[in-house]
């Protein structure tokens, strides 16, 4: 397993140098205040995150958390329902297809106007958004499980319940975790665009502010924090993955070296 | 052991298994063979109460069969291991679900794992392992059940030939240590000689022939000019219906 992280954290390192030298090359190249020199962005950073950047980071993490559990508690159940019940995919599919292209985001006033200006729109919106592809890849992960892997557990004498403890749910596991990275980008998208209409925090609001004061290096200090929260949400998903899917990490590793 | 009366199964409109009748007595191994789509996978699915027949009696131990049978242990073509749990976690599973307690638990793996000789994979995951080492993983999870009934779907079939021979002795050393009733299904004469005391032929969803094979249990058996000789023949069983074609 350390091997595993030892090797997140040197990608992790190379990541961000070659980000910081596109970032310093373009702060030369267009010579405009619109792109501030790195260093000082990262000097305003650390000065305005113990008392400022940290609230609004944790106001929008808060956020982000709540939609993306209840998102994945109810996609996942409603996706293991789809997937295991033909009867039920046929009844529930169709609707889901359907809802699934239509451009939810453009239905925040009428969110914000069925659940409040506060948290709980912006909560819901994110999670109308996320929970769509999490109720497929889980339908699709349960559909794909090989009919022998099933026979090989009845035949061990499973009930239902040790057929998803022992069989299904870790089955998705690998389906679950790669949903769960991609939602974390659309959320924090999401988020950060809902933010920007009737609260005075979160990180979206932050940055939105900063830009209406043309404070383009406390702007950058906040673009900072939101991608900083999404970095660590990603480590924290790659580190799930480490410790639920070690199969999946090793089977990885043999086809590198292979 | 298990006693087949008038088996007719049925996938959708086409018939798998066309009234099928045969006996095998406890403690004696039965190799099912025929060639691909003869209803051989179809009958030892019936047999371990994952399909169940449109008409006829089935019976094990006595028993009518009424889906799964926790003294049944059926171990499939492609070893049926899950890839998320060690070979250890694999091996337990059947022992977990029925609810033994920790200790005698960690006792019979340990003990299945030394007689099979694959200790030293213990904390492997499946995919790390070579296939005739995967077989020997589902044979202890299989074991770890003491079952009275052993069926094996294929056992040797992805396996390379040297491995395939040694697979097939263990098969009889295990019986040998381990009384109980097999039955597997082959698509290899030499497998079905070599691992089955009564060879049961098949074709096309009905039972060709039943032979007695007297020499089973020999582990120096293939050196024997025997074996040929019940190799010949079963392959003259198996292509009668041709001729008359």
């Amino acid at each position: 397993m350390n091997k595993h992280i030892s090797r997140l954290k040197l990608d992790t390192v190379y990541g961000l140098l070659i980000l910081l030298v596109l970032w310093e090359l373009l702060h030369l190249l267009i010579q405009s205040t619109v792109i501030p020199e790195p260093f000082m962005v990262i000097k305003r950073f650390v000065n305005l995150l113990p008392g400022t950047l940290m609230s609004h980071m944790l106001a929008s993490l808060v956020r982000i958390i709540g939609a993306i559990g209840i998102s994945i508690v109810s996609g996942v159940a409603l996706g293991l329902f789809t997937g295991v019940n033909d009867k039920a995919d046929k009844l529930i599919s169709p609707i889901i297809y359907v809802l699934y292209p239509v451009p939810k985001i453009a239905f925040l006033p009428v969110f914000m106007i069925l659940f409040g200006l506060g948290d709980t729109s912006k909560i819901l919106i994110v999670t109308a958004i996320i929970v769509f592809q999490i109720i497929v890849t889980t339908r699709d992960g349960v559909r794909e499980i090989p009919k022998g892997m099933f026979y090989s557990a009845r035949s061990l004498g499973m009930n239902k319940l040790e057929l998803y403890r022992h069989l299904i749910i870790p089955a998705i596991m690998p389906k679950i975790i790669t949903s769960l990275r991609i939602s974390i980008g659309t959320s924090i998208a999401v988020l950060f665009f809902s933010e920007n209409y009737a609260t005075r925090y979160g990180i979206g609001y932050f940055i939105m502010n900063c830009w209406t004061f043309i404070n383009y290096v406390d702007m950058y200090a906040g673009i900072l924090g939101l991608s900083l929260l999404g970095y660590v949400l990603f480590k924290v998903v790659d580190y799930a993955e480490v410790k639920l899917c070690r199969w999946v990490m090793i089977a990885k590793e043999g086809t590198r070296n292979a | 052991m298990i006693d087949v009366k008038n088996l007719t199964v049925y996938y959708g409109s086409e018939r798998a298994l066309d009234d099928v009748s045969f006996t095998i007595e406890k403690n004696t191994t039965c190799a099912i063979i025929g060639p691909s789509g003869c209803g051989k996978t179809t009958l030892l699915y019936c047999l371990a109460g994952l399909l169940a027949p449109l008409s006829g009696n089935m019976t094990v131990g006595g028993q009518p069969i009424s889906g799964i049978r926790l003294d049944t242990a059926l171990i499939l073509q492609d070893y049926g291991l899950f890839p998320w749990k060690t070979v250890w976690k694999n091996i337990s599973l059947g022992l977990q679900v029925r609810g033994l307690d920790k200790a005698k638990e960690n006792q019979i793996v340990e003990s299945i794992l030394r007689e099979l000789g694959i200790e030293k994979y213990k904390k492997k995951y499946p995919m790390e392992l070579s296939g005739g080492q995967k077989q020997r993983v589902a044979i202890a999870r299989s074991l770890a059940l003491k079952p009275d009934l052993l069926l094996m779907d294929e056992p040797s079939s992805a396996l390379d030939a040297i491995t395939k021979e040694h697979l097939q002795n263990l098969i009889v050393k295990l019986y040998k240590a381990h009384p109980m009733t097999i039955m597997m299904v082959t698509h290899s004469i030499e497998e079905a000689v070599f691992l089955g005391q009564k060879i049961v032929i098949m074709d096309e969803g009905k039972i060709k022939m039943i032979l007695d094979n007297p020499h089973f249990g020999d582990e120096d058996l293939r050196n024997k000019q025997e074996f040929y000789n019940i190799c010949l023949k079963v392959r003259q069983y198996m292509n009668s219906g041709d001729q008359d074609e």
